[in-house]
């Protein structure tokens, strides 16, 4: 393995050049701490962490609304780490802590599941990058329970990265797209980014092999003067994609913009119920009073983390007052936030 | 979050599965993949099969890592 590994970064170091190289996974930004590879190949070539966990860049206002629905007696299903992502007035944790009924599930199946077994409404916040969202269509054309309903939070990869290539504020030069996203989405929705921008990407699979080579295929395409779409994680990912969960996602939902944690409102980027499906929608279903607005802590820089602007270790209260025992920003919440990974892993920087 | 890992196929009882992830057994819903049987290795993603591998794609195996690597190899030359 060993052997491997310095096979692809003597390639690596061959033709190294000053490049930045972004990604948009949680789990490639832990491969890249896990492994250190950050530390094995050339300064000049820098990998970027961007929006890549969708619990982190699920907004305040969509906390704040599950907040509404918890304290007035809706149970609240979802992912365990949506419970310690702050909205603007505290967190679902607090609320569970309040005496509000909040559920942790590890998919929209085992709500569906509650839902049977109790009398009373429980709304599922469905959070999630295109890997999770067919997940929830499956559901809701399934037919659900009555007393269940849902909150897209579902977020839209190539919208986000349309927006931060256009926005200039990164200046990337190259893209390692997400593996499991690429699984249902397939690899076409990217190419618009490498005919139109000259960016070169790679779908990566989540061995730091994969992110390994993944990186050598972008500056082999840098030194062949090529920006083309190439798929390393042919193992997972079609180039079509998964046509059947395409389909489920188009019949459920439409196209929105919205703004994202640490971003403003980004184009077509969020997936909301469709008309035909609004009985459960709980955006319908209730009177949900939250105030617009995003409210962020003092101090707190997990927007331009986000963006892959700041690293973690450039915040102030990283390590100081900001920990995974207690999050102030949303990007230490979860096992996928940046600032997480960057406490759990040290920095290679 | 969209952490995925492959497990193969055990029993299919309609759309559920119980599928094996190397000696932990979870059952995986099936709607959103074709073709699925007993034997079969799939992605699995918060309790749902969301890909359906090969045999030989399910077991990331050194191998396949430096078969890319010559590939990319010779295009080089």
């Amino acid at each position: 393995m060993k052997n491997l590994s310095k096979k692809i970064v003597e390639r690596i170091e061959n033709i190294a050049r000053p490049v930045k190289i972004m990604h948009v996974c949680g789990s490639h930004e832990h491969t890249v701490m896990q492994h250190g590879i950050r530390s094995l190949i050339p300064k000049e070539v820098e990998v970027v962490a961007g929006p890549g966990c969708p619990v982190c860049c699920v907004p305040s206002i969509e906390v704040d609304e599950c907040l509404y629905l918890a304290r007035n007696g809706v149970t609240i299903a979802t992912f365990g780490d949506m419970l310690r992502v702050p909205g603007t007035t505290g967190t679902l944790a607090d609320a569970k802590a309040e005496g509000a009924d909040v559920r942790i599930v590890y998919g929209v199946n085992n709500a569906v599941e509650i839902a049977k077994k109790i009398d009373k409404e429980i709304v599922f916040m469905a959070a999630g990058f295109e890997t999770t969202a067919p997940t929830t269509a499956s559901e809701i054309v399934a037919g659900p329970p009555e007393n269940l309903s849902f909150i897209s939070c579902h977020r839209l990869i190539p919208p986000a990265l349309r927006f931060l290539i256009e926005s200039g504020e990164v200046n990337l030069n190259a893209l390692i797209e997400p593996g499991h996203v690429s699984t249902i989405i397939g690899t076409k929705p990217y190419h618009e980014f490498s005919e139109k921008y000259g960016i070169p990407q790679v779908v990566a699979g989540f061995n730091p092999f994969d992110i390994l080579i993944a990186i050598y295929m972008i500056l082999k395409q840098l030194d062949d003067g090529k920006a083309v779409v190439q798929n390393e994680y042919k193992r997972a990912v079609r180039e079509e994609g998964n046509i059947k969960a395409q389909k489920l996602m188009d019949e459920v939902f439409y196209i929105k913009d919205k703004e994202w944690r640490g971003f403003p409102e980004i184009p077509d980027s969020t997936y909301e119920l469709r008309d035909e499906f609004s009985s459960a929608n709980a955006r319908e279903r209730f009177d949900i009073q939250v105030e617009q607005g995003e409210k962020v802590p003092t101090g707190c820089i997990c927007g331009p983390i986000l963006r892959g602007v700041s690293r973690p270790e450039e915040c102030a209260l990283f390590k100081t007052q900001c920990n995974p025992m207690n999050p102030i920003g949303a990007c230490m919440v979860s096992k996928e936030g940046t600032c997480n990974i960057a406490y759990r892993y040290g920095s290679a920087f | 979050m969209c952490i995925a890992a492959p497990a193969q196929i055990i029993e299919i009882n309609d759309n559920v599965a119980v599928v094996d992830f190397g000696g932990v057994r979870q059952s995986a819903k099936l709607d959103l993949v074709e073709d699925v049987e007993v034997g079969r290795y799939v992605l699995v993603h918060s309790g749902y099969a969301i890909e359906v591998l090969s045999d030989q794609e399910a077991k990331e195996s050194l191998e396949a890592w430096e078969e890319l690597l010559k590939t990319l190899d010779e295009e080089e030359n």
